[in-house]
């Protein structure tokens, strides 16, 4: 049996060994969690045991073996019990704060565990009483007013459904240009070609102003992915919010795609693509790619069809970094091109991007762009197999190289 | 952003026509220095090389022109297609700009093109008539005189009054008009094929699908204006000063014995109600269906 090991905490039994005398059922404060699926795991919250648990948590597979200890919370693995495998694969970190404490979402009364399921029973008010020592460290009651657990998103998020996604207000006193909550917020996204699924009903969150590594195996939905954030993949089930709107004209306004093939036609010159994107974005920087076509070599009056793979990405790419846009979604922008000039391009990526844009950089070059991550997401078996800011990462004494191939090694294991 | 996306289809399409249309131009100049020429300086024999080359020449205009058409037909059908749904859709469909804006500038442009190989041909076949058989002023006026007489035969055979030439100037006004909107449906026509083809279920056939597709649909809307004008019949009456609508025969009939002309429109009208049905299934296609692959 799947998880039996998440018995260890219960050596008579759960609902003998339950504080609460229930064991588990609606009433039970330990489901007091509502279903906050695809909830992201986000920046400041660490998994306790590090990535690995939660990779593999997400991945939908292996979590007995890491999970079986006992999960964070106590009793989360009874919780992954129930739930789909892969559905909840960003919660990991998660309930360890929220479980066991109910009061976290009985707000407004506080004194009452919200059950997202329908009470059968009146609650009793638990948010005062003594925790009980389900965790072998037991963790502070959350409160969603208490600075050091500040949720990014908190403020954003109304914590139970797709409609509770309200925009991200600025602060009085925060800056007009200073990065908002989140880039992107996807929900549920399934897509698949033909009945192939590629991404399986994934979830996740991005913090607005980072530098984010998209990283993956071959196949595994990366660029199906920012084709879907870019607007140019429609028969896709799932919600997505670019900066709180959902994928549209407004959105592709402000985000720059940098596709993994040459897009211009051929009988374009240099000269025209920039015309081009200066015709149709209003952010676009004309002089900036005069300038960068210059630094680049590139012939303002030369046809794309003279030009090399290089030249053509390089050119694509300067059109790009000469939007100031809000979003950046870079597809390989390192696929094809020569290691010497893999340098001048990160060189344009990362001193050209507005400042408190989001940078998402799709690539299988990890080693070369590691240390320009802020965050990194990873696919894999159609899941998030790992989203979290890069600081967790480094915590774990790896690198991001070592813990990708950790991660999708795992991806590739045949099941 | 109509213009602009209007303005970066119609230079496509143009640069791959432009040569054809460059072709029909020399050829034109050449039929003129012809006339310049005076052959009977080299006697019957030089009357005769001259004959011959402007023979050839006008041939091989019409042949150019008609040439036009079909690398226009080809052109804006595969820009469309490469631009929407090949590699440049990457970037097209990523401009923020509405999918109805985007499909409207597609075919604006390509109904832009269609229309002007059509007048191409048309005036490159009349010109060259006129060129072949006479090429001096009273020659044409005679040919006029000679057009005149075959609507008179024509009129007296059908037992009406022959329209007068201002009557006979807004009918053809009239067919060019209709001429120059089916035109424009016929791309809609192959617009609507085009993106059905690159939708699942749909894609899987290729291209081979949107030949399919391109026929139903053709079937579908001209069956479907076959069906409603056998209904309802609406007619324009026309005459020298105005039109007038209407929906009775009598009327038509009496407007052609009293040396009117008389047009039904109601199967224009059904097949541009169903090209704006397919222009707003192509837009919603292009919305929720269409990905780029």
């Amino acid at each position: 049996m799947a998880n039996q090991n998440n018995y260890d905490n219960y050596p008579n039994g759960p609902e003998q060994d339950s504080p609460y005398g229930f064991s588990g059922g609606y009433g039970d404060p330990r489901y007091a969690e509502p279903r906050r699926e695809g909830y992201a795991p986000r920046d400041g919250y660490a998994p306790r045991q590090g990535y690995p648990e939660q990779s593999r948590y997400a991945g939908g597979q292996g979590y007995e073996r890491d999970y079986g200890r006992g999960y964070a919370d106590g009793y989360g693995s009874r919780e992954a019990d129930r739930r789909p495998a892969g559905r909840y694969d960003d919660y990991g970190r998660d309930y360890g704060r929220y479980d066991g404490y109910g009061r976290a979402y009985g707000e407004p009364g506080r004194g009452q565990a919200y059950d997202p399921y329908g009470s059968r029973a009146p609650q009793p008010s638990y948010d005062r009483q003594p925790q009980p020592s389900y965790d072998r460290q037991p963790q502070p009651a959350y409160d969603p007013y208490e600075e050091p657990y500040a949720d990014p998103y908190a403020e954003n998020y109304d914590g139970y459904g797709d409609e509770g996604y309200n925009e991200p207000e600025a602060a009085p006193e925060q800056e007009a240009d200073a990065p908002r909550g989140y880039a992107f917020k996807v929900r549920n996204l399934t897509k698949d070609y033909d009945g192939n699924v590629v991404l399986n009903n994934i979830s996740f969150d991005i913090p607005a102003g980072k530098i984010v590594g998209l990283l993956g195996p071959n196949g595994c939905g990366k660029t199906t992915l920012i084709k879907i954030l870019a607007g140019l993949i429609h028969d896709y089930t799932g919600m997505i919010k670019i900066g709180g709107k959902p994928v549209g004209i407004s959105s592709k306004a402000s985000l720059a795609y940098l596709p993994d093939r040459t897009y211009f036609p051929e009988r374009f010159r240099t000269i025209d693509c920039i015309e081009y994107f200066a015709d149709f974005f209003k952010d676009f920087d004309k002089i900036k790619a005069i300038e960068f076509a210059s630094r680049f070599g590139l012939d303002l009056h030369q046809r794309i069809k003279t030009m090399s793979k290089g030249m053509q990405e390089k050119l694509q790419l300067l059109v790009v970094m000469s939007r100031a846009a809000d979003i950046y979604l870079l597809d390989e922008p390192l696929g094809g091109v020569d290691p010497a000039a893999r340098g001048v391009i990160l060189d344009i990526i990362m001193n050209n991007y507005k400042k408190n844009a989001t940078v998402v950089l799709s690539t299988h070059q990890v080693n070369d762009l590691e240390h320009s991550f802020d965050h990194v997401l990873m696919l894999g078996h159609g899941q998030v197999l790992v989203n979290t800011g890069i600081e967790t990462l480094r915590s774990t004494g790896k690198s991001v190289e070592d813990i990708f191939k950790e991660v999708i090694g795992d991806a590739w294991e045949v099941e | 952003m109509l213009g602009r996306l209007s303005k970066n289809s119609l230079k496509a399409t143009f640069h791959s026509v432009y040569n054809i249309y460059i072709a029909m131009g020399v050829i034109g100049v050449i039929m003129l220095v012809m006339l310049l020429v005076d052959w009977t300086k080299w006697g019957d024999t030089g009357v005769g090389v001259g004959y011959l080359i402007k023979i050839v020449a006008s041939v091989a205009l019409c042949l150019t022109a008609g040439i036009g058409v079909l690398m226009t037909f080809v052109a804006v059908f595969s820009e469309f297609n490469r631009n929407l749904y090949g590699n440049e859709g990457y970037l097209t469909l990523s401009l923020p700009v509405r999918s109805s804006t985007l499909m409207f500038s597609k075919w604006l442009s390509a109904s832009f093109w269609v229309i002007v190989s059509y007048l191409a041909l048309v005036g490159c076949a009349f010109g060259s008539f006129i060129y072949i058989v006479k090429h001096s002023m009273n020659e044409y006026a005679s040919t006029y005189d000679l057009i005149l007489q075959l609507v008179d035969q024509l009129s007296y055979s059908s037992g009406v009054v022959t329209p007068s030439i201002n009557v006979i100037l807004n009918l053809a006004a009239m067919y060019a008009f209709e001429g120059a909107v089916r035109a424009c449906v016929f791309v809609l026509m192959v617009f609507f094929a085009i993106t059905l083809s690159h939708c699942r279920p749909f894609s899987k056939r290729g291209k081979l699908g949107t030949l399919i597709y391109f026929f139903l649909t053709f079937f579908g809307v001209y069956v479907f204006a076959g069906i409603i004008t056998k209904l309802v019949k609406i007619y324009i009456v026309v005459s020298d000063t105005h039109y007038t609508v209407t929906l009775s025969e009598y009327q038509v009939q009496q407007a052609w014995k009293l040396g009117f002309g008389a047009y039904s429109i109601t199967n224009l009208y059904c097949t541009v109600i169903a090209a704006i049905f397919l222009f707003m299934i192509c837009c919603l296609l292009l919305d929720r269906k269409v990905n780029a692959d």
